[in-house]
């Protein structure tokens, strides 16, 4: 199993880099070459995140174990609902960085590149 | 720790730290003027699909987490694989007879994180009351093998599971978020701040994942809205029981909540879901015969008030509430253990005399939807699934400086499930007195009488107990 485990810390790993990504980019300054929004960063970790999540599930459905092999079982186990955890996270986060864009900043040119109109938004 | 564990626990503890630094970017510069109170109950007034999504991906979280806590102890129920779960997709809803704490007290504790899930993802009570059940589906079909007992019975797809965790997980869901709510304060900051998210997130664990992965744990926001009175009660004391030989005392640790006022908050003379509701926990430690939890909650689904009279004070005006209630009652004693879920109408009328002087009367009738009592009649296992008809008594005198007089009284009469035949008949009257000594100091004394009766096949089986708690009372709230 040791390629496996191997797979599988690659699959973290990637999944870690695209998490990572998002905060990065949220501390760069917001583009005023086009409608720029913190939220688009959030489909990606959800994309992401579900991709390399349903990634990993789908890997561990194709293992099938004998009724008696219960080491495989306990690893199978763990692709498929580690696999899930991974997308469910993604998505939950994703999700509340879209939202969160979509309450706060968003910067939209309005005429040409003298004029910039800023709007400030959200709950708080 | 094996190896492949431990793997995993570092790469899930690396995500999250990796994770936690991505989200705060967003947070906001305090407010240099004072924010008007808001309700933290409320859902999102801009809620769309977004909110639903995230609610599933809350509970998929939260059904991922209990499982990841399964593996790791090495139960091999959680083993699950392509071929297991196609045969749990295979097979019919089934009583199962797990252990009674598993079934009447973990499957509604799981279900209230499901619940929560759904409002910490912004969503209104009803809307989230779907979520339990959705999340029951995943976890009975997805995340446990099937496994088939010698007494004759399999684990998987489970009827009663998916009943305790789709329905109890919404009155106990309900109760974390609201005490949650009482918690925190977004206006707060510095270590006062802390205290009060890591307490909420004690309260209710899922919306302290939902507040750490979107930033609002530690976000500047506007202050509570406290528009409902609560008390607080810790009592430690000790415990005698007494049955037909007396037992020696135990230790006591017990829990009170009592929320809202009964007083309609709507134009409409209304009450919204769990704007009223009590919770007690109880558990004696070291002890056999008493060994276990309690958990009593009761909570109003609906309620319509009285027309109000403008002349009076609020703290002298006279309600009369009738409306729906939903009960959660699990008594985890070795001598009769027993779980209890149902809902029903029920009526409260409250007088009131002036500061911490009133009288609630309190009376419902309800379907007792699932039962389960350890019975001597049992086969192949100590316990029986039954449903059947319950009545209850909720009376409150609060005295002033006198003291506070309670009564609450539970009575079920279940007709037992699953083709086995007879009838369960469990109860109890818990009358208990506390007087205010000084500061936030109480004392109290509470003697309850609890009986049951199984019958089968024209044999029946009583047993009657006598049980007497003193203890000191530490409390807060109004």
């Amino acid at each position: 199993m040791t390629a496996m485990r191997r797979w599988l810390l690659t699959m973290v790993v990637a999944a870690l880099g695209v998490a990572g990504a998002p905060a990065r980019a949220q501390q760069a300054p917001p583009s005023v070459a086009g409608t720029t929004s913190t939220g688009d960063w959030g489909w990606l970790v959800l994309g992401y995140g579900v991709l390399v999540g349903g990634s990993v599930t789908v890997y561990g459905l194709t293992f099938d174990c004998s009724d008696s092999n219960t080491s495989c079982q306990r690893k199978t186990s763990l692709l498929i609902w580690g696999g899930a955890g991974i997308a469910a996270l993604a998505s939950a986060v994703g999700i509340s960085i879209v939202q969160s864009g979509r309450q706060h900043v968003q910067v939209t040119p309005v005429a040409g590149a003298d004029r910039v109109g800023v709007a400030v938004g959200g709950a708080f | 720790v094996r190896p492949s564990a431990r793997t995993w626990l570092a790469c899930c503890l690396s995500s999250s730290l990796v994770l936690a630094p991505s989200t705060p970017a967003r947070a906001d510069p305090p407010s240099p003027w004072p924010l008007a109170p808001v309700d933290y109950d409320a859902p999102d007034p801009d809620r769309n699909a977004l909110n639903y999504a995230r609610a599933v991906a809350n509970f998929t979280l939260s059904n991922y987490a209990v499982f990841q806590g399964s593996w790791l102890f090495g139960n091999a129920w959680s083993y699950v694989t392509r071929s297991s779960i196609e045969q749990t997709l295979g097979s019919d809803l089934q009583l199962d007879y797990d252990p009674l704490h598993t079934n009447l007290l973990f499957h509604p504790l799981q279900g209230s994180l499901d619940f929560v899930s759904a409002r910490a993802a912004g969503l209104s009570f009803w809307e989230s009351a779907l979520f339990p059940a959705l999340a029951a589906l995943e976890w009975d079909y997805l995340a446990e093998r099937q496994i088939y007992y010698p007494a004759g019975w399999r684990s998987k797809p489970s009827t009663n599971d998916f009943l305790t965790t789709a329905t109890a997980g919404i009155i106990l869901g309900e109760i974390s978020y609201r005490l949650s709510s009482v918690l925190l304060d977004e206006a707060s900051s510095g270590g006062e701040r802390v205290l009060r998210e890591l307490a909420a997130a004690i309260a209710s664990p899922m919306r302290g994942i939902n507040r750490l992965y979107t930033g609002e744990a530690w976000q500047s926001g506007p202050p509570p809205l406290r528009s409902h009175p609560v008390s607080v009660a810790l009592d430690v004391g000790v415990d005698q029981l007494r049955t037909d030989k007396t037992y020696a005392p135990t230790g006591l640790i017990a829990g009170e909540i009592s929320y809202g006022d009964l007083l309609p908050t709507n134009h409409d003379d209304t009450l919204d879901p769990f704007e009223f509701f009590e919770l007690y926990g109880a558990l004696n430690p070291g002890s056999s015969q008493l060994s276990g939890i309690q958990v009593y909650a009761q909570g109003l689904l609906y309620g319509s008030s009285t027309a109000p009279s403008p002349d009076e004070q609020p703290d002298r005006r006279d309600n009369d509430v009738f409306g729906f209630v939903q009960n959660f009652d699990y008594q985890g004693a070795n001598l009769a253990t027993y779980g209890d879920l149902s809902v029903g109408p029920a009526n409260y009328a409250v007088w009131r005399f002036g500061a911490r002087r009133k009288l609630r009367l309190g009376f419902d009738v309800d379907w007792t939807y699932l039962a389960a009592t350890t019975s001597p009649f049992a086969t192949g296992t100590n316990y029986n699934f039954s449903t059947g008809g319950a009545a209850g008594i909720d009376g409150r005198l609060e005295l002033g400086p006198c003291g506070t007089l309670s009564l609450r009284s539970r009575n079920y009469l279940t007709q037992v499930l699953d083709g086995k035949g007879g009838q369960e008949f469990v109860g109890y009257e818990r009358l208990a007195y506390d007087v205010h000594v000084a500061w936030h100091l109480g004392l109290g004394l509470a003697p309850i009488l609890a009986y049951r009766r199984s019958m089968f096949e024209g044999q029946s089986v009583a047993q009657t107990s006598l049980e007497a708690q003193a203890y000191l009372r530490v409390e807060e709230g109004e």
